[in-house]
């Protein structure tokens, strides 16, 4: 009798250890309040996303019977963790998410619809650029709104130009010429840290140039080879830009962060970035003197060299299981209208997230001459954004063996051939 | 008392112990095992592939890659970190002042996190910010500057000289708790035998420390079959996969490429190669010893 009371108390106390592992379900409608839980990949949004964060704060400021109560990760533990939670079913109400993890998240049949959102409020489904609501679209299905716009491109020290006696370059060939103007006088021409691989942003765009989304579906349908001879000439350029000296030497064991260092004090000409930078140049010593541009034109290029590149961040997707709770369903499109109404929108913009809308925003530029100048090349007659970013339409494992391939030419690792051929093999692997 | 030492009630207490070990240690095995025989990216239902991820280890020149560099942080460190941690017990060992103190510090470097030591050894070892470039460049000796990181080569060397940094306190302070427990006497009878300081190293100390050197061996060998924040934080794997090791190799293709079917495949891989590396060594050490013993016959 002793003993299987002693027997049955363990087991209780191991169930107890391992249950509490488990996470709590969320808080749901208690006391006349709705509770969302927003999980985002961010570990402290006030500090590190200071747009959405004063946006959900001034909804839940007009709307005291909704509480947002706000999970913050940093990325890569945020992604894992939703990962997990799909597992068990137990995604948190909206959070935000990788896009190609998004789409298979849609294809598991976890989400939410947000069509009635989209139809139910038709002067945002006007405002919001095209890309910015197909981008997440399947079969017709609306799964996912993206969480801000993506602006990336090239900033450039303005101040440096004029040093060394150079015009900002347009064309592939005016790269070139600077970057030998440059490399004489010891000043790197384009910040970038390959340990961070993600960070080849103004490279992906420059991709677009030589016809990638022509070729993508067909490339990832096995009819056409990403080791193609446009793809191999888009490699051929980085290469030649690598024996110019354009990029820093140390560039293999420097990380993004360390590039945007250099390029803050004032070491390296460019900085391949992207708007999430604006306030850290503006703040910067160098902040009054700095441009934004699209990067280079090739003549050799494929299509429309006029290619700029505004495409939806990764998406904001709603679980499945709000559907079933309508008081958190009508709180959670309440929050929506909000964020992608006229006024989220201005709060964005005051914290120098350009409109993903045709909303007019207002924007000081005394205070802010750098993320004026940005919205100014991103309304640039002229130039049509990308559909998306490249990396962005394939599955995480191929876009991974983009950045490889770019950063390993950068790196001297890869020639052209190997590059194209690392991303073709990758694709074959994963189909 | 005989009640208490009963064989139920011995597995009774054994029982909390061996239920954590099953849901802690040897359910994530099995379910890396489960793992790996399918196609999954952390989302939806995993899709069973058979033998197919482990058949593309053979064909990925980037687990090639890592495995080689592992083999090579695996050996360098050995070559370092036993003689190393052995002489420096040694001298731990002798009676002089401070020596509480010296001990302490030669233990510092274990307590450091991984990940602090790989940061502290890049302000050491890049090749353009790096305190040896920088020294030598200064002393006019610049042809002798390499890409200690981040080149095509050297990263394992590099990673393997830091890692033994990190772990000589610890291994010498394993191989002075068995020199303390080697008896005086014998030292004595080897003197008055005629037995010079070498001759009692060579055969008395190290035959009976022949435990404690297959113990830190052990030890090393599942250091180095892990190793993982020093080499993040040094290169990040790169350039391109080509300072990655297995688990750095593992943690990328799981978790940044979202291939988690194939990141347990290598996984499992690397639990097999440090069990054989592991069990090869004992059965090698073993054999020795039985071979030794009949020549002593």
């Amino acid at each position: 009798m002793k003993t299987s009371k002693i027997i049955v108390s363990l087991l209780l106390l191991i169930s107890a250890f391992l249950v509490g592992c488990s996470n709590n379900d969320s808080e749901q409608s208690a006391n006349g309040t709705t509770t969302i839980d927003f999980a985002i990949h961010v570990a402290n949004p006030a500090e590190q996303e200071p747009a959405f964060y004063q946006l959900i704060e001034k909804f839940q400021a007009e709307n005291p019977d909704i509480k947002i109560n706000l999970i913050g990760k940093e990325q890569q533990e945020h992604v894992k963790s939703i990962k997990m939670m799909s597992q068990s079913d137990k995604l948190p109400d909206v959070f935000w998410m990788l896009p190609a993890s998004a789409a298979e998240l849609q294809d598991a049949g976890m989400l939410m619809e947000l069509n009635e959102f989209i139809d139910g409020n038709p002067d945002i489904k006007d405002a919001l650029n095209e890309n910015m609501l197909n981008t997440y679209v399947a079969d017709g299905k609306q799964y996912g709104l993206p969480y801000q716009p993506l602006v990336t491109g090239l900033f450039y020290n303005k101040a440096l130009f004029d040093q060394y006696g150079v015009k900002v370059p347009q064309t592939y060939e005016e790269l070139t010429a600077v970057t030998k103007v440059f490399e004489q006088n010891g000043i790197t021409t384009i910040a970038k840290g390959a340990k961070d691989e993600y960070s080849v942003w103004a490279f992906l765009t420059m991709l677009s140039r030589y016809g990638y989304f022509d070729k993508i579906d067909a490339i990832l349908a096995g009819e056409e080879s990403y080791n193609n001879q446009d793809f191999v000439n888009y490699y051929a350029k980085i290469d030649e830009l690598r024996k110019l000296g354009a990029f820093p030497d140390n560039v293999s064991t420097q990380s993004y962060f360390q590039a945007v260092e250099q390029f803050l004090n004032g070491q390296a000409a460019m900085l391949d970035s992207g708007m999430w930078d604006v306030q850290k140049i503006e703040q910067s010593k160098i902040g009054k003197d700095v441009g934004f541009w699209w990067g280079p034109t090739f003549k050799d290029g494929v299509g429309n060299q006029q290619v700029s590149s505004v495409v939806p961040a990764a998406p904001l997707l709603v679980s499945k299981k709000v559907g079933e709770d309508e008081a958190k369903k009508e709180a959670i499109l309440k929050l929506f209208k909000f964020y992608y109404g006229e006024e989220g929108t201005q709060i964005m913009a005051e914290n120098q997230v350009p409109p993903m809308t045709n909303a007019e925003v207002t924007i000081n530029e005394e205070e802010h001459p750098l993320f004026k100048r940005l919205v100014d090349q991103i309304q640039l007659e002229g130039w049509e954004s990308q559909p998306n970013q490249p990396d962005l339409v394939v599955p995480e494992a191929i876009a991974n063996a983009m950045y490889d391939s770019i950063y390993g030419v950068i790196n001297g690792t890869y020639t052209p051939k190997q590059a194209a051929k690392v991303v073709a093999d990758k694709i074959s692997e994963t189909n | 008392m005989r009640w208490f030492s009963s064989n139920k009630n011995k597995l009774l207490m054994l029982l909390p112990t061996v239920l954590l070990y099953l849901a802690y240690i040897l359910m994530p095995i099995v379910i890396a095992i489960y793992y790996s025989f399918t196609k999954f990216t952390g989302i939806g239902t995993p899709q069973y592939v058979g033998m197919s991820n482990y058949q593309r280890l053979f064909s990925d020149p980037i687990f090639i890659i890592a495995l080689k560099n592992t083999f090579i942080v695996l050996f360098v460190t050995l070559l370092i970190l036993i003689p190393g941690a052995f002489l420096l017990s040694l001298l731990l060992n002798k009676k002089m002042k401070g020596l509480g103190t010296i001990r302490a510090i030669n233990y510092s470097p274990s307590i450091i996190a991984p990940i602090m030591v790989g940061l502290i050894w890049v302000f050491i070892l890049d090749p353009q910010i790096g305190l040896i470039n920088t020294f030598l460049t200064k002393i006019g000796l610049g042809e002798l500057t390499f890409q200690w990181i981040g080149g095509e080569t050297l990263t394992p060397f590099s990673v393997a000289i830091v890692q033994s940094w990190q772990s000589l306190g610890y291994i010498a302070t394993i191989f002075l708790a068995g020199l303390t427990l080697i008896p005086k006497d014998l030292y004595e009878a080897a003197d008055i035998d005629g037995a010079s300081k070498f001759q009692q190293l060579i055969h008395v100390t190290i035959p009976l420390l022949n435990e404690t050197f297959k113990l830190n061996i052990i030890l090393v060998i599942t250091l180095c079959f892990k190793i993982f924040e020093t080499v993040l934080q040094l290169t990040n794997g790169g350039p391109n996969h080509l300072s990655d090791v297995l688990v750095t190799y593992m943690y990328s293709t799981t978790f940044t490429a979202g291939e988690y079917g194939y990141g347990m495949a290598i996984a499992v891989a690397s639990l097999v190669a440090t069990i054989l590396f592991a069990g090869a060594f004992l059965g090698l050490f073993t054999l020795g010893k039985r071979v030794s013993n009949k020549e002593g016959v």
